[in-house]
């Protein structure tokens, strides 16, 4: 979808080495993907990105957008099929809300009416109400709430890409997370391809399908956030990603990646040779307890039940020590394992139904498999 | 301009008198506002009220154009026979400069950082150590501005003041235009201008020496 | 402290009366005086000074609002940067320069009469003009500039739905300065041989005729006052909601 060949840009100090802010950059971002531009302050990650919509113009090298040379576009037409959202908002305060949101649209001559009823679903997708914000002035607005505009107004006439330039950095650590997940639902349903700048390993990891990581205008490495965690190519990438990368990469998987299925469930009225042979032939050392509704009520492990006959599991329960929901993360999970002191944890769905267990062990041997599978579907 | 260097070599001493007129006539009455105005607009920042109800009568009063002011001040003054002459120009000048010291007071006291009243507090000051070692130190490069602003209006105010018989440099001008003289009309208007763009420059140098090193960054 | 503001605050009411007062008072003084029979009797010259005092002021500030704001623009246009900031400058040093001086100057080149005091008043009138829509357009934060060139817009559409619009109240602004000096400097024109209501007072300084005196000083102040009022009512009215101080609540 987006293509940089050998992308070069040299600020000219004068009386000085001009500075090299872009130096010979290449990569590739496939349609809707998301891909974080990550570094320090002045590693050029954001002049490469303004390079794109020309807002920067380049020194040398390629940019292609759908296989379209973008040279061969004047900046003006190119700027109005990339939508571009800064860190400062820039909302327009002469402006309304559906002004600013239509303002592409509208210098396109698109069908006013048609905008109009457009800017109101994208409020709905950011849970705005557009009957209470469309006619308001964008001073009349939190911070959180414009930056919300902010990206919808770069979405209102339909761009395929997205040139983000870290949008969510002036926003308060919690109002942040809500507004990313709120995106990342939003572009889960539109599929833009997202260029995103971020000094913020967190967010990256959050955020991207891909991570690229530049140094003094040098792109170091573009990956996946796994492969990035896992295999950092040098060690200014391992330093930068923190020495707690074994750590981040819990984020990037999912409970119910790690889950081991539906595995020795007993009931209450089960006999203890049942369950103990139950947890022989799968080889695990407990087993857990469920109710009639399917609910985890109580566990038994191998040992308490060793020695013991002809008694039913009902008598040898304990009770569990938590639950993990299958959508949330080994992150939390581990984090929920510490909080109860224990070394496993049910896994639940919406409903409450036991769907099976976790535990550190299989977490580890899961962050020692490198790269990891999930990298699969990111090519 | 042979004409004006020839005038101006053959009349400097009056130049020069009228010159100090007209300074003198400023300095006095703007002198007399700031001791008036800084106390008004810190008392007002008491009561937000009572600072609109000021602030505007303050801008009326400088609405009305100086003529007029003056046309309004003779037959008033004229029962304590002060009819024409430094008095209503004075006066005139002294109400003229109120808007801007006691604007600049009010505002410059209003947007001291609440966090740093807190700190004040919190150190154990009273109210009037509060004022004197935390908000008028901090206060004091606006109400310069206020006051540079009042002097740069009151050398034109004064200028005009020439027609109710206060002097200053306006009676060149005075001159130059009853007698048609470019010469005259042209020294008159320069010396005043030079004298207000003079004023106008001393004034900032001061507005920034006068600035804590802390702030000089802020309020440039 | 506490206790004088309270007083003042009290006062609302005792004001009342004292305004009442004044007004009946200032009715007996000038019916003594004969300040109604006066001005009754120069009516016709009082309408017709009215008259030529308000054409001038807003033939000419009228046409200074407008050569303002132009060359406001024009200076900040960016192929005018490397010199703008000398105008600037240079009209932050004439704003300076007492009106006065202003008909003065003006009076060495083109003599008395109207023609020099159009000229005087648009120049008293354009300097602050001017001035706020420079100052205006170039304070506009930059990163909006940015958000308007990312989003696709040309240079003319920044400047006229993004500059313009968010310098509108800082221009407005300057034109009720500009205006403001032009009211108070048009008495003034009569010593240039111009109609003004001016003439009323110099006649009343000359003569020592009060009546006169009051009469035109009553009436510049009010000119000056409605002038003011006006403008600030369309200042409140006429710039846009989401960039009015005013209107910000």
């Amino acid at each position: 979808m987006i293509r940089l060949e050998n992308l070069t840009k040299h600020f000219e100090v004068p009386g000085k080495e001009p500075i090299i802010a872009a130096n010979n950059v290449s990569m590739e971002v496939g349609k809707g993907e998301i891909c974080i531009f990550l570094g320090p302050s002045g590693c050029g990650k954001t002049t490469a990105l303004k390079m794109i919509n020309k807002l920067i113009p380049k020194t040398s090298g390629k940019i292609y957008i759908d296989g379209k040379d973008t040279d061969d576009l004047d900046a003006i037409t190119l700027r109005r099929e990339i939508g571009y959202v800064i860190q400062q908002i820039g909302l327009f305060p002469n402006m309304t809300i559906e002004s600013n949101i239509c303002v592409v649209p509208d210098l396109l001559r698109m069908d006013k009416k048609k905008s109009r009823e457009k800017a109101s679903e994208l409020m709905d997708m950011v849970n705005l109400d557009p009957s209470i914000f469309l006619k308001r002035y964008p001073r009349e607005l939190s911070g959180g709430q414009q930056q919300r505009i902010g990206v919808i107004r770069a979405l209102a006439a339909d761009p395929p890409v997205l040139l983000m330039d870290e949008p969510f950095g002036a926003i308060d650590p919690i109002n942040r997370a809500v507004i990313q997940d709120e995106f990342l639902k939003m572009n889960a349903e539109l599929g833009k391809t997202v260029l995103f700048v971020s000094h913020d390993i967190n967010e990256a990891i959050k955020m991207g399908d891909k991570i690229a990581i530049f140094r003094d205008g040098i792109l170091e490495q573009c990956d996946t956030p796994d492969e990035i965690l896992s295999n950092p190519k040098n060690s200014f990438i391992k330093d930068f990603v923190g020495t707690d990368r074994a750590l981040k990469r819990l984020t990037l998987i999912k409970v119910s990646e790690a889950v081991l299925p539906f595995l020795a469930a007993v009931k209450a009225e089960d006999s203890l040779e049942k369950a103990e042979n139950k947890m022989r032939d799968r080889n695990v050392h407990l087993a857990v307890m469920v109710g009639p509704q399917g609910r985890a009520r109580g566990y038994l492990t191998r040992e308490k039940i060793k020695g013991e006959e002809g008694g039913m599991v009902g008598e040898y329960i304990s009770p569990i020590p938590g639950t993990i929901h299958e959508n949330d993360n080994l992150h939390d999970a581990v984090s929920q394992m510490y909080v109860h002191a224990c070394d496993w944890l049910p896994v639940v769905d919406d409903n409450g139904t036991y769907k099976g267990f976790i535990t550190q062990h299989i977490i580890a041997s899961m962050l020692g498999e490198t790269p990891r599978k999930r990298g699969d579907k990111i090519t | 301009m042979e004409d004006i260097i020839r005038y101006v070599t053959n009349n400097y001493p009056t130049i020069l008198k009228l010159t100090i007129e007209h300074l003198y006539l400023v300095s006095i009455s703007v002198g007399a506002a700031i001791f008036s105005g800084v106390p008004i607009g810190i008392l007002i920042t008491k009561d937000k009220k009572l600072a609109e109800k000021v602030l505007y009568v303050a801008s009326v009063i400088i609405t009305i154009p100086s003529v007029a002011m003056f046309g309004l001040m003779i037959p008033i003054l004229s029962m304590v026979n002060r009819g024409i002459g430094f008095w209503p120009a004075a006066i005139a000048i002294f109400l003229y400069s109120q808007l801007p010291i006691i604007r600049n007071t009010y505002t410059a006291i209003n947007n001291i950082d609440p966090a740093l009243r807190e700190a004040a507090k919190g150190m154990g000051m009273s109210d009037w150590q509060r004022l004197s070692k935390v908000e008028i130190p901090l206060a004091v490069p606006v109400v310069m501005a206020g006051v540079r602003m009042a002097v740069v209006m009151n050398i034109a105010v004064a200028t005009i003041a020439v027609y109710i018989g206060a002097g200053g440099l306006g009676t060149i001008i005075n001159e130059g235009i009853t007698g048609t003289n470019s010469t005259k009309l042209i020294v008159g208007a320069v010396a005043v201008s030079l004298l207000a763009i003079i004023a106008d420059y001393l004034f900032l140098l001061l507005q920034k020496i006068l600035t804590p090193k802390g702030l000089s960054e802020v309020t440039s | 402290m506490n206790y004088i503001i309270e007083l003042i605050k009290r006062s609302r009411s005792l004001s009342f009366y004292i305004l009442l007062a004044l007004i009946f008072l200032s009715g007996v003084f000038s019916e003594s005086t004969g300040l109604i029979k006066e001005f009754l009797d120069t009516f016709d010259d009082w309408i017709y000074l009215l008259r030529q005092n308000m054409l001038i002021v807003f033939t000419s500030g009228i046409t200074a609002t407008f050569l303002g704001i132009g060359s406001g623009i024009l200076m900040s246009r960016p192929w005018f940067r490397r010199y703008s900031n000398i105008f600037a400058q240079g009209f932050n040093v004439l704003s300076a320069v007492p009106t006065l001086a202003v008909l003065a100057l003006i009076m060495t080149v083109t003599g008395i009469g109207f023609k020099s005091a159009f000229i005087g008043l648009l120049t008293v009138t354009i300097l602050p003009v001017v001035r706020n829509t420079y100052q205006g357009i170039s304070e506009v934060p930059e990163h909006m500039i940015e958000a308007a060139r990312g989003q696709g817009m040309t240079d003319q559409q920044i400047l006229w739905k993004v500059q313009i619009p968010n310098a509108l109240y800082v221009i407005s602004a300057g034109v009720r300065t500009g205006f403001a000096l032009n009211v108070g400097t048009s008495p003034l024109i009569t010593l240039i041989a111009a109609d003004s209501l001016g003439e009323y007072i110099f006649t009343g300084i000359q003569l020592n005729e009060f009546n006169s005196l009051l009469i035109g000083s009553l009436s510049v102040a009010a000119l000056a006052i409605i002038t003011d009022f006006i403008l600030t009512k369309l200042q409140f009215w006429l710039i846009p909601k989401g960039v009015n101080p005013l209107r910000f609540t």
